[in-house]
């Protein structure tokens, strides 16, 4: 966590309170139209913040009830810094803070000289006018607190806004309290970043700290791209790695399998043999349907074209009686589905009659479950 | 001039809004998924990897059973007076099926008109034959048993005989067309 200053800028003295402490830092003597002298005593302090945040007394303050119209504050701010003697008991170009219709002024160039030497000690996230650092404080009904010397600072909350703002050349009003400053400060340093509208700038200034923020983010997306990238490069790495490393045990392993591989390439090549000669030895071999046709067939007859397509055989030739085959086959073992494929025709041969055939039929699994 | 300088806030924001969404696009579709392609395709080459690993792991472990396993099923064919064609490649047993054809044919006494083999189209490791041979009833017994039952697994898928309508007067000439297909184990190969 960033550790942060605010400066409380007083007539004749720089109070210095930390975030997470309601003491006081530091209280330094300073003058205003030198403030280097103040910068570089605070510098030489034990644990230098990250941040500052300046808050103006009253004693450097001049506040003017506003009538402007409802416009944004920078356009408020815009309009004030252009007509500033009209406004102001100054005539230099004003740092303005609006606070619910109360300007808060001081010269422009004396605010810049102080931010600037105050901002060698560490970046500068806010300026803001003691009344703002009150109001979120949560601070109500009148208060007092120092401005320039012989005169005392009034500010009056009613429910949060600021009511009235004024330099008295006397003393308070009785029923005014004093402000707690260290409260103030903390207020102001655990409200985070804030927003430019309600700092004490002037258009210069509010450019100036816009530019840092906008600069400060466009880095913080940067850095994020960057180790976003690097992430995305850091797992492609070790993936890669990763991917080397399983290949190599890989191929380590591979080289041990050799010999386990070589025996299940045998394995696998002799089982598919045997599977091969297995399946071969439950066919039924042309041979022996060749040798039952023989043997069952009439002696007459005479087979001129014997025919297997793969499951079905056709006989095709003459018989004496060709009638009888179809029934004399399919009373052979294994044998089914017989049909004849042409008209039969009767013919002479040597003075005997012949028909001719032209059979066809299945072969089914046999007696011993054998298949042709 | 506040509503024109309102519109012009409005246009400011269309245009940077579809600056912002055709940037995103283009990070998405040329960055990201590409990296995201990149990085999904080398997972499933480490898980293939790691698998492939896993299975050699598995095999060194098996190496005895295996070997086991194989000499048995070597001694059994070994032992088998039938044997398929082995050879290193699908060529080699093409041309080993054409002498096996007419060595078969020869020696039943037919005679060879034409051989013709081709590896088999598909995949399988298989040569496919086809005879035409002329003969007798007693050569074509002998050819279908040295097929069928030789020293060599040769499957017989289709068979023709007929009578030699050329040689009317020798009813015994025979004209005989058949196609085998005859298996082949390619040796020397490993996964």
């Amino acid at each position: 966590m960033s550790r942060r200053w605010a400066l409380l800028l007083t007539s004749d003295h720089v109070r210095v309170l930390a975030t997470g402490s309601l003491e006081l830092v530091a209280e330094v003597p300073w003058q205003a139209d030198a403030p280097e002298a103040v910068a570089r005593t605070l510098a030489a302090l034990p644990h230098q913040p990250s941040q500052l945040m300046i808050v103006v007394g009253l004693a450097w303050l001049e506040a003017v009830p506003l009538t402007l119209p409802p416009v944004p504050v920078a356009q408020q701010r815009r309009m004030l810094h252009m007509d500033a003697d009209r406004w102001f008991p100054f005539a230099a170009p004003p740092a303005v803070a609006i606070v619910d219709g109360v300007a808060l002024a001081m010269p422009a160039e004396m605010l810049n000289t102080w931010v600037r030497s105050f901002g060698t000690i560490a970046p500068i996230d806010a300026v803001v006018a003691l009344p703002q650092a009150a109001q979120l404080a949560g601070v109500e009904g009148p208060v007092h607190t120092t401005a320039a010397p012989g005169e005392t600072g009034v500010m009056e909350f009613r429910q949060g806004t600021l009511r009235q703002v004024r330099r008295l050349r006397q003393s308070p009003p009785a029923i005014a309290t004093a402000l707690d400053d260290a409260r103030c400060a903390a207020a102001l340093l655990n409200a985070g970043s804030l927003p430019l509208d309600v700092q004490l700038l002037d258009p210069a200034l509010e450019q100036q700290v816009r530019a840092r923020r906008q600069g400060a983010w466009w880095r913080a997306a940067g850095i994020a791209v960057l180790a976003a990238a690097f992430c995305v490069w850091g797992a492609d790495q070790w993936r890669a790695r990763a991917l080397t490393e399983v290949n190599a045990q890989r191929e380590a392993l591979a080289i041990r399998a050799r010999p386990a591989l070589d025996a299940d390439a045998r394995r696998q090549r002799a089982q598919l043999e045997r599977r091969l000669l297995t399946e071969d030895a439950t066919h039924r071999r042309l041979g022996d349907v060749l040798a039952l046709l023989g043997e069952r067939l009439p002696a007459d007859v005479f087979v001129q074209r014997a025919e297997w397509d793969g499951s079905r055989w056709r006989l095709d030739g003459s018989a004496r009686d060709a009638a009888v085959l179809v029934p004399l086959l399919s009373e052979l073992p294994g044998v089914r589905d017989v049909r004849s494929l042409a008209p039969s025709t009767r013919f002479l041969d040597g003075g005997q009659p012949r028909s001719s055939f032209s059979l066809s039929f299945e072969l089914g699994p046999s007696s011993t479950g054998q298949v042709p | 001039m506040s509503a024109s300088r309102s519109v012009q806030r409005r246009e400011r924001l269309v245009v940077s809004g579809g600056a912002v969404i055709a940037t995103v696009a283009l990070l998405v579709v040329y960055g990201m998924l590409p990296l995201w392609r990149h990085f999904q395709t080398r997972e499933l080459l480490i898980t293939a990897a790691r698998e492939r690993a896993g299975l050699y792991a598995g095999y060194t472990a098996g190496t005895r059973d295996l070997e086991r396993a194989a000499d048995a099923d070597e001694r059994w064919l070994a032992a088998s007076p039938r044997r398929a064609l082995h050879t290193t490649e699908t060529p080699l047993a093409a041309s080993a099926l054409q002498t096996l054809l007419q060595d078969a044919a020869e020696g039943a006494g037919m005679a060879v008109t034409r051989v013709e083999v081709e590896p088999e189209s598909d995949s399988t490791s298989a040569v496919r034959g086809t005879l035409t041979a002329v003969g007798d009833i007693h050569g074509l017994a002998a050819l279908l048993r040295t097929l069928e039952s030789g020293a060599r697994l040769v499957q017989v898928e289709r068979f023709a005989v007929q009578q030699n309508s050329a040689l009317r007067g020798a009813p015994d000439v025979l004209q005989l067309s058949l196609s085998v297909r005859a298996p082949v184990i390619l040796d020397g190969g490993t996964r």
